[in-house]
């Protein structure tokens, strides 16, 4: 019996939820949106960006909808996890559609600091 | 010294949410780098014990140095960070030594200074509930005890 084989459709974008400038970086908070077809994630990200060369000050803390559970963009190429001591029942699902949607929200979030970046070069902010 | 440098720094930008908040993440990068460098040698002490050689020991302990190194590079950025932040408020360098590649020994050192005059600086003392309360909060408590008599003078 052949089976079927349906895409699954990831869509994803960021919302900024403020934007402020101090004398040496500027802070970007935004929402992060991952939706597969079964379910739809949101996590938070707080960016401070160098206002002279739109480079990201990092670490970068991208805050999970799962309690204790953090991811840290540690560089432009490195990144680690922190889970919390225990995942209780309740949020198993919830870490697990999380872990698996890893991918998406770090590319997401890089595409965030893309256009931030931009924005700050070209047009100052 | 490090400590003192930080309230300076934290003082002078009390006003700003987002400011103090990047203070306090960038002083974080200190411990993850100093908790990282004692679990790794810890880890490479048990891996000696069990007698783990060759390619095995190579594959584990470099997965444990790579990430070390990422951290360390993170806590230079932070002591690069932290250095222009408190030039920008025209407060003295948190770090006046030179942060690049070249002195990385040096600077594992400078964060093992600063994480341990933060450790020698502890609240030795348990923290009491009335310290972790406003004198008014900690009233309202205590009056809020049934029947125990309990009262506050002020």
């Amino acid at each position: 019996m052949k089976s079927e084989v349906r895409p699954d459709t990831i869509s994803r974008g960021f919302k900024i939820l403020s934007r402020k400038k101090n004398a040496m970086f500027t802070t970007v908070k935004a929402q992060i949106s991952v939706s597969k077809r079964t379910y739809d994630m949101e996590s938070t990200v707080k960016l401070y960006l160098d206002n002279d060369t739109g480079a990201v000050l990092y670490p970068v803390e991208i805050g999970s909808p799962v309690p204790g559970l953090t991811v840290t963009l540690d560089s432009d190429s490195s990144s680690s996890c922190s889970f919390p001591p225990s995942i209780p029942d309740a949020t198993i699902d919830s870490t697990a559609m999380f872990l698996s949607i890893f991918h998406e929200t770090i590319g997401t979030v890089r595409e965030l600091i893309r256009k931030e970046q931009q924005r700050i070069l070209q047009k100052g902010v | 010294m490090y400590k003192e440098r930080i309230a300076k720094l934290m003082n002078a930008v009390k006003h700003e949410p987002d400011d103090l908040e990047f203070v306090e993440s960038r002083m974080n990068t200190f411990t993850e780098y100093m908790s990282h460098v004692a679990w790794m040698e810890t880890r490479i002490q048990r891996l000696t014990i069990e007698g783990v050689q060759g390619e095995e020991w190579r594959n584990q302990v470099e997965s444990l140095d790579k990430q070390r190194r990422s951290k360390h590079n993170v806590a230079m950025d932070a002591i690069n960070q932290l250095n222009r932040l408190s030039k920008v408020v025209g407060l003295e360098p948190f770090y006046d030594g030179p942060v690049d590649h070249e002195h990385r020994t040096e600077i594992g050192d400078v964060i093992g200074n600063i994480v341990n005059e933060y450790f020698e600086g502890r609240t030795v003392e348990q923290l009491k509930t009335e310290n972790l309360m406003s004198e008014d909060d900690f009233a309202q408590a205590v009056e809020s005890i049934p029947d125990s008599g309990a009262s506050m003078e002020k």
